[in-house]
C-alpha cells in the first residue's frame, strides 16, 4: 500500500487528537477520593488473550433527591485492591467501566456495569470487580459493625432511584 | 477483540440461518421452531443439579442486570486518506417469564448499523432462547436455542447461570 504526504499527515492529525482525547480532553476526571475510606475495591481483571488487554474504572456519581447525576470523577482500578470514600449518607451512583483494547490499537470496545449505593454512616463495602475471559461481575457486600458477615447488595439501575 | 463484527452481522437475526422459507422469527416460538432446521443455530439440552427455583431465580436477577445493555464498539483501520474509525452500536434486550414449570429467558438483538432485510420483531431479532424445566427436586433440564457461530461469551454467561457456577455478565462486545 502507498501513501501520500497527506494521508500521513492526516493519520497523525487523527493520532493527536486521539491523544489528547485519551490524556484530559475527554471529560474524565480522577475522583478526588478525600472522603474517610468506607469501601475497598477488589480487582481482577484479564482479557484472556494475549492479543488485548483490558482496564476497568469505576465512575462516581452524587444522586440529587429528584434523582439527577452529578459526575465527582473516576477511581481506576489498576491495583488489586483500592481504597475509596464514599459519600455517606447519601445515594451514589457508581459505574464500572471495563475497557477491552488490542495491543496494536485497532479495536477498542467499552462496557459498562452501573448500580445504586447509598452508603451508610459507620459501614464498611467491600466491592469485588472481576473481569476473567469476558465475563465480569461485581459484587458488593455491606459489612455492618453488628453484622460482620455483611449481607450483599444487589444492583439497583437508576430507575429504582425513584422508589428509594 | 477474539471476534469480529462480522459475528454481529451473524447474530443480528441470524440472518443467513432462517431465511430459508423468506421470514425471520417474530416471535420466541417462532424461533424455537425455526432454530433446529438452521445453519448456523443449534438447541442444547443440558440437564443442572440445582432446583428449578434457583435457576429461575438467576435468569431473573441475571437477565436484566447483564444483558438490557446498548453496547458501542470502536474499530480503527488504515485507509488510502487516513484511518478509518467504524462505530457500532448494538442494543439488546432481555425478557424473563417464569411460570410453575417453565422458566424462559429470551434475548433479542437490535443493531443500527445494520440493512434491515427482513421484518424486525419489536426489540430485535432473537438471538437466544433459553428454557428451564423441573425434572426433580433438584435437578432442572434446560433447552437452550442459540447461534452455532459468535456468540461464544453470551452462551457462556447463560450456561453459567443455569449451573449456578458462574453469575458473571458476559461482556457483550466481545
Amino acid at each position: 500500500m502507498t501513501s501520500s504526504p497527506l494521508a500521513v499527515g492526516r493519520y497523525f492529525a487523527a493520532l493527536l487528537v486521539a491523544v489528547g482525547v485519551l490524556s484530559g480532553c475527554s471529560g474524565v476526571r480522577p475522583y478526588p477520593n478525600s472522603l474517610e475510606k468506607n469501601a475497598v475495591i477488589r480487582t481482577e481483571a484479564d482479557s484472556g488473550s494475549i492479543f488485548s488487554k483490558v482496564s476497568a474504572a469505576v465512575d462516581i456519581f452524587s444522586v440529587t433527591a429528584d434523582c439527577r447525576t452529578e459526575y465527582l470523577g473516576t477511581v481506576d482500578l489498576k491495583g488489586p485492591a483500592v481504597e475509596v470514600g464514599i459519600p455517606p449518607d447519601q445515594l451514589s451512583y457508581l459505574v464500572f467501566v471495563f475497557s477491552n483494547s488490542s495491543f496494536f490499537g485497532s479495536s477498542r470496545s467499552t462496557i459498562s456495569h452501573e448500580t445504586l449505593l447509598e452508603a451508610r454512616p459507620g459501614h464498611h463495602y467491600d466491592i469485588s470487580v472481576s473481569y476473567i475471559d469476558d465475563i465480569y461481575n461485581v459484587a458488593i457486600n455491606d459489612q455492618d459493625p453488628r453484622n460482620p458477615d455483611g449481607r450483599k447488595i444487589a444492583v439497583r439501575d437508576m430507575s429504582a432511584c425513584k422508589a428509594l | 477483540m477474539k471476534e469480529t463484527f462480522a459475528y454481529w452481522a451473524v447474530g443480528a437475526g441470524l440472518a443467513a440461518v432462517m431465511t430459508g422459507c423468506g421470514t425471520m422469527p417474530q416471535t420466541a416460538d417462532e424461533f424455537r421452531k425455526a432454530v433446529p432446521g438452521a445453519m448456523t443455530a443449534k438447541v442444547e439440552t443440558f440437564e443442572v443439579e440445582r432446583p428449578f427455583s434457583a435457576v429461575a431465580a438467576t435468569f431473573e436477577e441475571k437477565g436484566p442486570e447483564c444483558l438490557n445493555k446498548t453496547v458501542t464498539t470502536t474499530s480503527t483501520t488504515p485507509g488510502q486518506y487516513g484511518p478509518v474509525v467504524s462505530t457500532y452500536t448494538v442494543t439488546y434486550k432481555p425478557t424473563v417469564r417464569v411460570t410453575g414449570d417453565k422458566a424462559e429467558l429470551h434475548v433479542q438483538q437490535h443493531s443500527d448499523n445494520t440493512v434491515k432485510v427482513y421484518q424486525e420483531p419489536e426489540g430485535g431479532y432473537y438471538l437466544l432462547v433459553a428454557d428451564a424445566y423441573p425434572v426433580s427436586e433438584n435437578r432442572t433440564r434446560i433447552d437452550l436455542y442459540c447461534p452455532s457461530i459468535g456468540q461464544k461469551v453470551l452462551i457462556k454467561a447463560v450456561k453459567g447461570w443455569g449451573t449456578g457456577e458462574s453469575v458473571g455478565c458476559p461482556d457483550l462486545t466481545q
